[in-house]
């Protein structure tokens, strides 16, 4: 196999890089600066090699107790429940949330053979146990899996008596409500509030 | 609404071409295989992203082309959509449409087809398809809580079949919350539909000389809710089967006549007269929320009726008419009344189109 066929197949490995953008990414490869292709792939190795999981939110981190869970102005009776590392990063970008987080690394399926066991909720329970918590702000997605993720949470720390909420879903800002589907706006709708 | 043109590429055995209908009439004539049911589908696809004949889309795409698509424009619309291996691209008056449940329903449209005898003959999931596409149609907001129903029976279903591994019923619990609330939906909207369908069934089949013809809607849940007093109820069963054995995807419409059930004693011939009148029903449903005729689009129906009821089934036919047929209709009389037009297909390709 060629070195440039190997790199193509490579790529591919990654989510959302099919045979095509693999040809354009390897090519782009080639015609870059070699020092700065080896910055890269020093950066995809270093990244990998030494983020792990933060012991007590589980979001990765270079180290653990990470960034935000060491960070001691921030609020720790709050935690914000997310699927992903990648939603922490959203939520950080807002500046608005000041709390901790809890990181679950996947939600509830069970046809894709996603059970409770398989994500981080025995920590979380654990957690609110040993935690003095005022609120917990369930982040799922607004999907199917995302709801029931979010209602097994919830029914699982009720006995904690800690306020519980889920964020809100409905339109994007500066949209036209034309141009909403109708399941968002039917969503939006649901979740009214007095004003 | 009326369709005014479509132009197609790589659909099926079509050969690209654009093509401009008449008002009412439009007459697709052809020996089989000449591509008349895939001109129907292309104009069905153009309207719902999706086939009235095929689950896999991609068998839409001709054998020799890379992708299709197809551009339709009404009086008042226009629309396209274009699928390759990857992709499935909706617009609607020029913008994309995300979601396919805010694309369906631009247009309203029914088929008739040969095959509608199983609707009242076959198993009771094709009378639930009959259901939840004319529902659909009724309400684009439908096929999205259909979808997401769907998705949580078979979440549901595979925590009813592991049980012991998955663990915790606590988590069935959470799933039993989802079902009603999807399932209780797509039942509201079904009462609400049903007395129309009934009335309009019986009315359309009296047309063909069937009378006091009925329709019973069948539901595994009494008043057609579920609670969850009938989940706890059936939760040994369903964990024995793996199954969800309650909801709107079991439920049944049984047709009457005279109060006995039609599958004991209808000849054919009735049987089809039914399956068409169910057909009509929904047009006229559709007519009545829209304030606008659907397409009607005929696959072959006229080819098993007799005489008579061929001509009762011409007369109810209203709003824009896409007929296709092996023969040359007979029927001048009407050709002259109604302003039409005669496609004459051979090989995927309109060979003469001629405007009366």
């Amino acid at each position: 196999m060629s070195l440039l066929t190997d790199l193509i197949e490579k790529l591919q490995w990654l989510p959302g890089i099919g045979r095509k953008s693999a040809q354009r990414l390897a090519f782009y490869l080639q015609k870059m600066d070699k020092a700065k292709v080896k910055e890269l792939s020093d950066a995809i190795v270093r990244a990998r090699m030494h983020l792990k999981e933060c012991s007590r939110c589980h979001n990765l981190s270079e180290q653990s107790p990470c960034e935000i869970c060491s960070d001691a102005s921030r609020d720790t009776d709050r935690i914000c429940v997310v699927e992903q590392p990648s939603d922490v990063m959203v939520i950080e970008r807002t500046g608005e949330y000041k709390g901790l987080y809890h990181v679950l690394h996947g939600v509830i399926s069970p046809i894709d053979n996603m059970g409770p066991d398989d994500l981080r909720i025995e920590p979380f329970v654990a957690r609110m146990k040993s935690e003095n918590i005022i609120e917990v702000i369930i982040a799922t997605n607004p999907t199917t899996e995302g709801d029931v993720t979010a209602l097994y949470i919830a029914k699982l720390i009720k006995f904690s008596g800690v306020k519980i909420t889920r964020i809100a879903r409905g339109l994007p800002m500066g949209s036209d409500l034309d141009l909403a589907d109708t399941t968002t706006l039917s969503r939006a709708l649901e979740g009214r509030r007095e004003i | 609404m009326v369709l005014k043109e479509i132009d197609y590429q790589g659909f099926r055995n079509l050969v690209d071409s654009r093509l401009e209908f008449a008002e009412e009439f439009n007459f697709i004539i052809g020996e089989n295989g000449a591509g008349k049911t895939n001109l129907l589908e292309a104009i069905f696809y153009v309207g719902f992203a999706s086939s009235f004949r095929v689950r896999e889309e991609r068998n839409l795409i001709n054998v020799n082309k890379q992708y299709l698509r197809i551009n339709a424009r009404t009086n008042r619309k226009n629309a396209s959509v274009y699928l390759d291996s990857d992709n499935k691209k909706l617009t609607l008056q020029g913008n994309d449409v995300q979601r396919i449940s805010d694309f369906v329903g631009w247009i309203g449209m029914t088929v008739l087809s040969i095959e509608d005898i199983w609707i009242v003959r076959g198993s009771p999931s094709r009378r639930r398809s009959f259901l939840d596409w004319t529902m659909t149609k009724m309400s684009p907001s439908y096929l999205a809580d259909l979808m997401e129903y769907r998705k949580i029976l078979r979440q549901r279903n595979k925590v009813l079949q592991s049980a012991d591994e998955i663990g915790d019923l606590g988590l069935l619990d959470i799933f039993d919350q989802q079902l009603m609330q999807y399932g209780n939906r797509i039942y509201e909207e079904r009462e609400k539909n049903i007395p129309a369908l009934k009335r309009y069934v019986a009315s359309m089949s009296a047309h063909f000389g069937l009378d006091n013809v009925d329709i019973d809607y069948e539901s595994s849940c009494p008043g057609m809710r579920i609670v969850q007093d009938i989940l706890t109820e059936v939760r040994q069963k369903e964990l024995m089967f793996g199954q969800t054995i309650v909801g709107p995807h079991r439920d049944d419409l049984v047709f009457f006549m005279h109060g006995r059930p039609l599958k004991y004693f209808a000849s054919e011939g009735e049987e089809r007269a039914v399956a068409i009148s169910l057909k009509l029903a929904e047009a006229e449903m559709l007519s009545t929320k829209a304030g606008d005729r659907p397409l009607l689009l005929l696959d072959e129906v006229a080819a098993e009726l007799d005489n008579k009821r061929r001509e009762i089934l011409l007369g109810l036919l209203k709003g824009q008419v896409f007929y296709a047929s092996t023969h040359a209709p007979q029927f001048t009389e009407m050709k002259q009344q109604r302003r039409c037009k005669t496609f004459e297909m051979k090989r995927g390709e309109v060979e003469v189109s001629t405007t009366n």
